[in-house]
């Protein structure tokens, strides 16, 4: 048996699944799901990867910050 | 025989001991998210580069005081010095007037715009469709759940609550974020069409 969702129900389950939502989902909403999932997998796409001058950077001060260990 | 990965909690640990390989494991896990957060915020490849080194190293000189105690959660944490440093980043623009040219146009603007033409214009005449500029695109409160629900991996809840508005609002921003987004690459796709078949 299916009940009908609000539209931010859709949202909260693409982010933070609920087992057993899907089955509770008529057709349209099934399709208005998929639409979504699409959207968010092209998201991933926009990971954008700093320069390598940035990362050295970052790692020359972890190497001369770090103050020996007292024994 | 394949490494057992090793939590960030120990990773942090061995670089507190001395070995600063472990930090460049932890800098490599998660300077793809970081860098990402930064810039969709920023809209600036050059800024986001100067913000992610002053985030990694606000974050280094927590950890050598001794002050670091987020124990096993190093992501979410730095994530949100990113954030944090991006908002800071607006707010001291705000305090500090633009430089303006001569016809009035902003000096930073201008360098923007550069800066675009080289990167991503090739994009656009390719037609490929590339989300961070439709990101761009978003109305600001759309923008900022999108980035700390997809990229900073925030609950709904958490966003509530440190935007300040109800977790139905959140949730709704987000969705119309989404569904903008989908509108933005059909059209993008309609126009693409037309250019590989005009009628």
């Amino acid at each position: 048996m299916t009940k009908n969702s609000t539209p931010n129900d859709l949202i909260k389950h693409l982010y933070e699944p609920e087992i057993g939502f899907q089955q509770t989902l008529n057709e349209d909403e099934k399709q208005e799901l998929a639409r979504l999932k699409q959207v968010q997998n092209l998201l991933n796409s926009a990971y954008t990867e700093p320069s390598e001058r940035s990362l050295e950077k970052i790692l020359e001060h972890a190497r001369t910050s770090k103050k020996p260990l007292a024994h | 025989m394949s490494k057992i990965p090793v939590n960030d909690a120990a990773l942090i640990s061995a670089y507190i001991q001395g070995d600063s390989k472990a930090f460049e494991t932890l800098l490599n896990r998660s300077k793809s998210k970081v860098y990402t957060t930064i810039y969709l915020i920023v809209k600036d490849r050059y800024i986001a580069e100067d913000l992610l080194q002053e985030t990694y190293i606000k974050a280094l000189d927590v950890i050598n005081q001794g002050k670091y105690n987020e124990e096993g959660k190093f992501l979410p944490w730095i994530v949100r010095i990113a954030h944090n440093m991006a908002i800071d980043h607006f707010r001291k623009e705000k305090r500090y007037p633009k430089i303006v040219l001569e016809d009035g146009s902003p000096l930073w603007n201008n360098f923007q715009f550069a800066e675009e033409s080289c990167e991503d214009k090739q994009l656009k005449e390719d037609s490929i469709v590339n989300i961070k500029e439709l990101i761009k695109k978003l109305p600001d409160e759309q923008r900022e759940v999108l980035i700390m629900r997809h990229y900073e991996d925030l609950s709904f809840q958490e966003i509530a609550d440190l935007t300040h508005v109800s977790i139905n609002t959140a949730l709704g921003r987000m969705r119309y974020a989404l569904i903008n987004l989908r509108k933005m690459l059909e059209k993008q796709n309609l126009a693409y069409d037309k250019k590989l078949y005009p009628e």
